[in-house]
């Protein structure tokens, strides 16, 4: 049975600390207390009212405690749950539940890193397979790299269709000011760029950026009367198959064959009505994989699917409309982001890259090597 | 297992087996499952009914990528199919990267004994294969 979540629960507030390259002195708890204050103000609620606490990061081991410390925060409700960069979908998803069990009243989603002011090293708590250990594959990129080299090979996706993704990415990134990377980006530039792990190049790679995030929760009641329009959860699913690339079942298909319907299943709701995607990006073909499985396109159409413009601005299925992890921000663990585009999207808020008649956005988790999926599906009032 | 008799740790049984030339996998007493990297349980039905078995060595190139590096020439991993029906990460030696592709068939080569540094940070030797029959 799918809990019945539907329209329960509220995004209030979202907000993003300082991005791009903070300097050598800031902490990635710092960031979330940016975050999180720019989202309080957002939405006029007072840190005091916070009673529900979620947070993970490749920086604190007790994910939720450091920043609850560090903020004066004593939450009654607590949630560190690490499941990669798709651990803020899963804590929206929690933090429905907690809510409508009255485990708390005002939930907040905190993330924060300075990976790139951290010498550009991705800081990683990953724990590798004894097993692939000796074969010194380069973490992750080697293992999406193998993904699509499969995908390549099983339904003749070319080289041409993966840099069609960073190209889009970079034309949505250009319409947004806090991108960090604006300039336009050529098909020759994507193809001729470093090689880092066959088939992709440095342009199939997502950016190693500084960053961090806030959200905040409550229940539809206490949400009519804050300062933003509420944008409603209507829909959450997750699932892992996996920790490790030898032992995902099939490289072309990801679990997220299972959190988009069940996300569906609660919105009742069927791909086609999104109007906007927001999918966790960390190489090229990740929205490719992630589109067919969440049924936008058949499996293995995916590169034709997201070629011409389909996928960009005036594209008839946007994704990505923030730049993505690919031009925009990404500091490791990107998930909140596609949480905080989403929103602001719904909420119309967006300039010039604001997609028209959005009223129900899909923002998709993923963390690890294809690991851990989270589906989402957020509305506008008229959607609830 | 399951009369409570032990096996060895997996890890030690699948270090031993490559330091004997073989690599190990399993197949479920009860319900057939394959599995690789060993478990002290059925990663399908949950049995305890798990034993080793040493594989023939045989499989096909599954996906492979080759690792550009400023600091040293290019390398090729895979993850093999093999023939018993479990996948593994190795990597491919006698043939140029741009020969190891998706469906060559490959068998064992020879296991790399650890290098000293590596065996304190607890790492395991290292199989490597070669283009089958070459």
């Amino acid at each position: 049975m799918t809990a019945d979540l539907r329209g329960k629960a509220c995004v209030v507030a979202v907000a993003e600390s300082d991005l791009g390259e903070v300097g050598p002195h800031t902490a990635a708890v710092d960031l979330m207390a940016q975050a999180l204050d720019r989202a309080l103000t957002e939405c006029g609620l007072k840190k005091a009212d916070v009673d529900g606490l979620f947070s993970s990061s490749a920086y604190y081991q007790m994910g939720s405690v450091e920043p609850a410390e560090y903020l004066g925060i004593r939450p009654r409700y607590t949630d560190s749950t690490t499941l990669g960069g798709s651990s803020f979908v899963s804590h929206m998803h929690h933090a429905a539940v907690a809510l409508n069990q009255g485990a708390c009243d005002v939930a907040a989603i905190l993330y924060g890193s300075t990976q790139r002011s951290d010498s550009g090293r991705l800081v990683s708590s990953a724990n590798w397979l004894p097993y692939e250990v000796p074969y010194k594959p380069r973490m992750p990129v080697s293992m999406y790299a193998m993904a699509a080299q499969r995908h390549m090979h099983e339904f003749g996706t070319t080289r041409e269709h993966l840099a069609e993704v960073a190209i889009q990415a970079r034309q949505w990134a250009q319409m947004n000011p806090k991108a960090f990377t604006r300039d336009p980006l050529t098909m020759e530039e994507v193809l001729e760029g470093r090689m880092i792990s066959e088939p992709f190049t440095s342009r199939d790679c997502c950016l190693v950026t500084d960053g961090g995030g806030a959200v905040i929760m409550t229940r539809p009641d206490r949400a009519k009367d804050l300062k933003q329009k509420p944008v409603y959860l209507l829909g959450a699913g997750e699932a892992h198959w996996h920790r490790h690339i030898s032992q995902m079942p099939d490289l072309t298909t990801t679990a997220t064959v299972e959190s988009g319907p069940r996300a569906f299943e609660m919105a009742g709701l069927k791909p086609s009505d999104i109007d906007v995607f927001e999918l966790y990006d960390a190489f090229t073909i990740s929205p490719i994989i992630f589109l067919e499985d969440l049924g936008m396109c058949a499996k293995g159409e995916g590169g034709p699917f997201t070629s011409n413009g389909n996928i960009g601005p005036g594209g008839a299925c946007p994704v990505n409309t923030n730049g993505g992890g690919l031009s925009y921000c990404h500091p490791g663990m990107y998930g909140i982001f596609t949480i905080i585009e989403a929103v602001r999207q719904i909420r119309g808020e967006c300039g010039e890259r604001q997609v028209d008649d959005v009223h129900i956005g899909l923002a998709h988790g993923s963390g690890g090597v294809f690991s851990t999926q989270v589906t989402s599906i957020l509305g506008s009032p008229e959607t609830a | 297992m399951a009369d409570g008799s032990a096996i060895q740790p997996p890890l030690k049984a699948y270090e031993d087996a490559l330091n004997n030339g073989e690599i190990i996998y399993q197949v479920c007493g009860d319900c057939q499952h394959v599995a690789f990297y060993p478990r002290l349980v059925c990663p399908d039905c949950g049995s305890t009914s798990v034993s080793y078995t040493p594989s023939a060595g045989k499989g096909a190139v599954y996906t492979r990528t080759v690792i550009h590096s400023r600091n040293r020439d290019p390398y090729n991993v895979v993850l093999i199919a093999m023939d018993e029906g479990f996948r593994i990460m190795s990597t491919v030696e006698d043939a140029s990267n741009d020969d190891v592709q998706i469906g060559m068939r490959v068998e064992l080569k020879t296991v790399y004994p650890v290098e000293e540094a590596n065996a304190k940070a607890g790492q395991l030797p290292k199989h490597v294969f070669k283009p089958e029959g070459s």
